[in-house]
């Protein structure tokens, strides 16, 4: 077949769609709501150049240090979260979606540091769902073996742990306009629908 | 059962899957002379110990750290929790690679001043 | 209409039972009144219904025997059609309204059971009856003995249908786990709550404060059971305390975490949570669970009538019932006077007291016979005791007899690690020993603690030594002004020389002479006893029958009680549903479900899914006017090779993996060479374990210097990437390897045909070239299309046409299956699905997950010469092993049937035509099987042994299964260009 003659050549634009289709549920008590798509990254120094990553860290992040149970976040023109996702690894989750998010996170950490960083885009790969109200906790001791109560998640905290067969990161919020708490819980894109069920399917959503 | 980590704190082992006897870190040399049954034995034969037991877990669900659990197998108490990594780096000598080299260079700097210690689990 | 219903006979006054709440319930067909509070047995006992059940293998006439978790007779069936629930407790069944309750293990009326014959029969029916007796003749075994035995035996029955009910599970966490509610709990929960500790209260009871509800005992000048609601209700109104009320903490497991069952909504549920699994992680644990009663064995023991003292006055004060209106006791220890004086000061009447203990200073009360040194030989009464008969002859009256043979600490969880309870001789029990599990400490009656001041103490005590020991300042509380009672016993355990059965473990009939019986055949070990006998096997796990048990069996054998040792205590304490187990995993929420990127494009085309581990995948496409499977496949396939077809494939594993070692690293873990990888190619690779077998094959792509990414099969994605973790945390932790799931992360298409390129040209961004010259056969890059979306493009093919693979982020999944559908139309793209992309690569002789099945090896695919001997690689070393290099080895091999006509089943076995169909002559099987549209016939590829020389050979393949037998032709396994023209274009 000859190719396509001019007038045959047509512009296809592609459309974006989020995980759960802009999910809401907001029942008395609790609210679910998700909050992907977010411009994900993840960054993992290369070996050798550990030291100059946290320097680079440490300039962004207010002086923290990279924890292996806290996030941290930069406020302002770059706003995001760094989270720690596995052994020297972590999420950098922009708050604003952005169109190249390796190169945004590339500036961040300057051209020289992003040479020896290893980066691929997660912003796909998650689903990222806001649990908040005074009835979280109900929902979270049904389905997370990880104690989430206050003393033991204060604000910052973040895990990876296992919900209903599913490997999910919880990161704990600031507490909400009213002083409640809040929970993102992050999950894997293919499997949205069931995570959702799952949390749906718990308290106080689903009457017991 | 519990599996304290030595970065996360206590987990539940459904975080995990086990893969077997932390032997299998030390994996033979595969142009030594007996390399046969040097596999041979590195990979069937096993102790079967009442007592102590050195065994790998892999945090699938967590940070995905392979973990050296020690663990009674007659109590199930959990002895010592250790990074594989840690314990493997620590028997090995230095092997060619450029990202190694500067690895090992990299791991006798000290931290960058103003840092705080990082966490230590309860 | 029914008297019964408007009477309650043996209500007396007082209790805990709310009288403004009457609730009504049926029995066996009746209606009767209870009120909120009342268990259905102390409901049932107000109404003057003493017969509750049929013992299990005699059909003996049974009442309710305790008031607790203990009871071994008065099991009931509750509810009706799919909800029923069999083996229900009554004594622990919270009286609800409209309650339907029938009684078990009966053929005809609980009043006159048909099957009590069997016990006329009990001589013949003792321990292990059937291993002695219905052997002959042999055959009706089979067919007569053995369903009559079984149709004779189980208490209970399911209803058959599907569970109705919702049940949940949950996680708990704490620093005090308080296991039950009596004084010796309340206290420690109390002071460690006061003390700042984060604490779960757990009571199996529906009304907490344990025996505190029970007694007529003063706590601060006020009833125990007014003591008991108060404190409960400041430990309520603090929020670091978390009670849970008919909650049974059934096992104490490894590293502080304990099982827990809350019935929350039992036989009410409505469509709500029944009951929730609790998983409970505590720093410390305080075993409070206090101790259970036990009765004495004589002649005839088990009528309706005769109770545990302990439950009696249970009945009359916490629940404002009296069992009976002359009631006798029979005792061996102070305890059961405390009953008698409680029944007493109630107005019930006591005809006797009869104390095994010759001295005593205990007054009866006025009107009741006292004898001391005597025991009880007998009684009457068969549906109902009507009097009891005493040692020196004395016929009593009694319609209850009150039975106390002393109090058993409930040391079950402290026993779930094996530690063995030491037995005590100044209370007669056991109590727990001194290996305990980690964390746990036992206070109140559990430890031996028997009387309430000291109980309350206790509490205090204990609590306050978990705080310290946590690091924390405990709270000095008062101890309540109680007064401890008098607790003592001698023992007595049976009376000897019963002539009739004497019963110990009620629930399975067990008696005396069973346990004599046992010793008698060499069954001496109390292990033994317990399995030869069956005595402590039921569902209450002889909480009654284990220890007086043991203690007939020590004095048979002329052992101590302490040498002759318990049993082993296992997990659940109590019965658990499997279905509290299942929680919501149940159904379709057994697993969760992965969706490709573009699902909802594939539901809107009417495809046809099929589950690939946790994946949903189309299978295939069925156009319009498609009835049969096999019309949609055979099209999309000829579509492919015809023209062009488009095929979700983003549910390969693939893993991101950047550094400047990822060469060395991809050498040591393919068996095929991979450090010199060009950027922008991409290549094949084979993954072997460490013991020579495939585990997995795929494609590694070198995007860049230090940036490579690698494909695995969707079966093997989670396996491949946890071993590549192994290989280099573990096995090459120096290497500069960082790796990361990117699976979700890419939508990925493969466009195959003739007219792939075409379609894919029109996608993609003016300035991009993928011409053959710019962009050939296994090469890879980033790629603008649509107008600046950024993809990735790997020309790879599966199903051997000219190919490619696009992976955009996962987002545009639906967008771009659409995209291409629609740039394709010109062509008459074609989506297909994973049947198709089956018989594509079947047709092209690739290996796959039928291939790939963990037995197999990298010769026996013909790809043994990828394996080089160059290079350290996993599994290189044990791919050389003598068995795995024979001559004479499976083959992959290409077969066809000789006659078109057939179908060939997978699975089916090699064999020479003409050669007997057995083990030793099986030469192979067949791996995977496909109708090859192209060649008009079933193909297929299997392995046989020596396959690769013997093309043209006639073979049968035989399917035993499916009784087929087929002569099958032998060829290359490549069914379709096999020189790969097709690829280059």
């Amino acid at each position: 077949m000859a190719s396509p003659s001019p007038k045959q050549k047509l512009n296809f634009t592609l459309t974006a769609s989020s995980p759960l289709g802009r999910h809401r549920t907001i029942v008395d008590g609790a609210s679910l709501i998700e909050v992907s798509p977010r411009s994900v990254v993840s960054v993992s120094p290369f070996n050798g150049h550990e030291a100059e990553f946290n320097t680079a860290i440490d300039n962004l992040f207010d002086g923290a240090y990279p924890s292996a149970t806290k996030a941290f976040e930069l406020t302002g023109e770059n706003a995001c979260i760094l989270l720690p996702s596995s052994y020297s690894q972590w999420f950098l989750c922009f708050d604003d979606e952005v169109p190249d998010p390796v190169a945004a996170a590339s500036d961040l950490f300057g051209k020289k540091t992003s040479k020896h960083v290893a980066m691929t885009d997660q912003s796909d790969a998650w689903v990222i769902l806001a649990l908040t109200g005074p009835l979280v906790y109900r929902t979270l001791e049904r389905i997370c073996p990880i104690d989430c109560s206050s003393p033991a998640m204060p604000i910052g905290t973040t895990a990876r742990t296992i919900i209903e067969h599913l490997g999910t990161i919880i990161l704990r919020r600031p507490n909400d306009d009213n002083g409640n708490p809040c929970f993102w819980l992050m999950a894997a894109r293919s499997s949205a629908a069931s995570f959702l069920h799952v949390v749906t399917a718990s308290p106080p959503f689903t009457l017991q | 059962m519990i599996i304290n980590h030595p970065h996360l704190g206590p987990r539940d082992a459904a975080e995990f899957t086990i893969l077997g006897d932390a032997d299998l870190l030390k994996r033979p040399d595969w142009q030594a002379g007996n390399a046969d049954y040097a596999f041979y034995h590195y990979l069937y034969l096993r102790d079967n110990p009442a007592g102590l037991h050195r065994e790998l877990w892999f945090h699938e669900c967590g940070d995905r750290s392979w973990l050296i659990v020690t663990r009674d197998t007659v109590t199930h108490a959990v002895l010592d929790v250790a990074l594989a990594r840690d314990v493997a780096l620590s028997s090995k000598k230095p092997k060619v690679g450029k990202g190694a080299r500067a690895a090992k260079k990299a791991r006798t700097k000290k931290p960058a001043k103003g840092c705080i210690a990082e966490d230590s689990p309860k | 209409m029914n008297a019964a219903s408007l009477s309650q006979k043996n209500r007396i006054a007082g209790g805990l039972i709310d009288r403004g709440k009457p609730l009504s319930f049926r029995f066996d067909g009746q209606h009767y009144t209870g009120f909120s509070g009342d268990t259905l047995a102390s409901a049932l006992l107000a109404n003057n219904v003493r017969l509750v059940g049929r013992s299990f293998k005699y059909h003996r006439p049974r009442g309710i025997l305790t008031a607790g978790s203990e009871e071994p007779n008065a099991l009931v069936t509750i509810g009706s059609g799919a909800s029923e629930d069999p083996n229900c407790r009554a004594t622990t069944t919270e009286l609800l309204d409209g309650l339907k309750a029938k009684s078990q293990t009966k053929v005809g009326f609980l009043s006159f059971d048909l099957m009590a014959i069997n016990d006329l029969l009990s001589p013949i029916l003792g321990a292990g009856f059937y291993y002695k007796t219905f052997m002959w003749p042999v055959a009706f075994w089979e067919k007569l003995y053995e369903p009559l035995i079984r149709k004779a035996a189980g208490l209970g029955s399911l209803s058959g249908k599907a569970d109705p009910d919702r049940y949940d599970k949950g996680y708990l966490h704490c620093d005090l786990l308080v296991i039950g509610s009596g004084p010796s709990g309340l206290m420690a929960a109390l002071t460690a709550a006061r003390s700042g500790l984060r604490v779960i209260l757990a009571d199996e009871d529906f009304c907490l404060g344990g025996r505190l509800n029970a007694e007529t005992l003063e706590i601060d000048g006020k009833s125990s059971a007014m003591f008991a609601a108060e404190t409960l209700g400041v430990l309520g109104s603090m929020d670091n305390v978390r009670i849970l009320p008919r909650t049974t903490v059934f096992g104490a497991f490894d590293h502080g975490c304990y099982g827990a069952l809350e019935r929350v909504n039992e036989h009410e549920a409505n469509g709500g949570i029944r009951q929730i699994f609790w998983h409970v992680r505590s720093q410390r644990c305080i075993v409070a669970g206090g101790a259970t009663e036990r009765p004495i064995a004589f002649s005839n023991n088990d009528r309706p009538g005769i109770m545990l003292a302990g439950a009696v006055r249970t009945y009359v004060n916490r629940f404002g019932t009296s069992p009976g209106k002359r009631v006798a006791i029979f005792t061996n220890n102070d305890d059961g006077w405390t009953t008698a004086k409680d029944l007493h000061a109630a107005g019930v009447e006591i005809t006797a007291i009869i104390d095994t203990r010759p001295d005593g200073q205990k007054t009866p009360p006025a009107g009741a016979l006292c004898v001391r040194g005597g025991h009880v030989v007998n009684s009457k009464g068969r549906l109902g005791l009507s009097s009891i008969l005493i040692d020196n002859g004395t016929r009593i009256p009694a319609d209850c007899l009150a039975v106390s043979g002393g109090w058993s600490p409930n040391v079950h969880l402290t026993c779930h690690h094996q530690s063995k309870p030491i037995w005590n001789d100044e209370i007669a029990a056991f109590v727990p020993g001194r290996a305990l599990p980690d964390g746990m400490i036992v206070a109140g009656a559990a430890s031996g603690t028997m009387t309430l001041a000291s109980c309350l103490k206790d509490g205090i005590v204990t609590g306050q030594r978990v705080v310290r020991d946590l690091g924390g300042k405990p709270v000095k509380i008062k101890a309540p002004r109680a007064s401890d009672e008098n607790f003592a016993i001698q023992p007595f355990w049976h009376v000897k020389d019963s002539i009739n059965n004497a019963f110990v473990d009620f629930q399975n009939d067990v008696g005396v002479k069973d346990i004599k019986l046992s010793h008698c055949e060499g069954f001496r070990s109390v292990e033994h006893l317990k399995r030869y006998s069956t005595l402590g096997m039921a569902t209450d796990q002889g909480k009654i029958a284990n220890i007086p048990g043991l203690a007939i069996l020590a004095d048979i054998s002329g052992k101590t009680i302490a040498e002759t040792g318990t049993t082993i205590f296992r997990p659940p304490y109590t019965p658990v549903p499997i279905a509290a187990f299942a929680g919501r995993s149940r159904g379709k929420e057994f697993r969760p479900t992965r969706l490709t990127p573009s699902h909802q494009w594939a539901v809107s085309e009417g495809a046809k899914f099929v589950e690939t581990g946790i994946w949903l995948r189309a299978q295939w496409y069925p156009a319009p006017g498609e009835t049969e499977w096999r019309q949609s496949v055979d099209r999309e396939v000829t579509a492919v090779r015809k023209s062009v077809g488009v095929c979700d494939v983003s549910t390969l594993g693939k893993i991101d993996i950047q550094g400047r070692d990822v060469g060395t690293f991809l050498n040591r873990v393919y068996a095929n060479g991979f450090t010199k990888l060009p950027v922008g190619k991409t290549r094949y690779g084979l993954m072997l374990r460490e013991d020579g077998m495939v585990m997995d094959d795929g494609t590694t792509a070198r995007l860049d210097k230090t940036h490579y990414l690698m494909t695995t099969t969707t079966a093997n994605a989670v396996a491949v990437f946890r071993h590549l973790e192994f290989c280099h945390q573990c096995l090459w932790p120096d290497l500069d390897v960082h790796l990361i799931s990117v699976t979700e992360q890419y939508a990925q298409f493969a466009i195959a045909g003739p007219n792939s390129r075409r379609l894919l040209e029109k996608l993609i961004d003016p300035k991009e070239d993928i011409s053959n010259d710019t962009f050939p056969f296994m090469a890879c890059g980033t790629i603008l299309i649509c107008g600046g979306v950024e993809a990735r493009l790997f020309r790879i093919s599966f199903s051997g046409e000219l190919a490619f693979e696009i992976a955009v982020p996962a987002r545009y999944g639906n967008s771009m299956m659409r995209a291409l559908m629609e740039a394709g139309e010109e062509f008459d793209v074609t989506a297909y699905g994973t049947e198709a992309l089956g018989v594509l690569r079947i047709e092209k002789g690739h290996v796959a997950g039928n291939e790939l099945n963990g037995q197999t090896t990298a010769r026996q695919m013909g790809l043994g010469r990828m394996v080089s001997q160059k290079k350290d690689s996993i599994g290189l070393v044990l791919s050389r092993r003598e068995q795995m290099v024979r001559d004479d080895d499976y083959e992959l091999v290409g077969l066809k049937p000789l006659d078109p006509k057939v179908s060939l089943t997978a699975g089916a076995h090699f064999i020479a035509v003409g050669a007997a169909t057995t083990a030793e002559n099986d030469e192979g099987w067949v791996t995977s099987v496909a109708y090859s549209p192209h060649l008009k016939t079933s193909i297929g590829l299997g392995y046989i042994r020596r396959g690769s020389r013997r093309h043209g050979d006639i073979v049968r393949a035989i399917d035993l299964l499916g009784d087929q037998d087929i002569k099958v032709k032998l060829t290359s396994q490549h069914f379709y260009d096999a020189e790969g023209t097709r690829l280059h274009g």
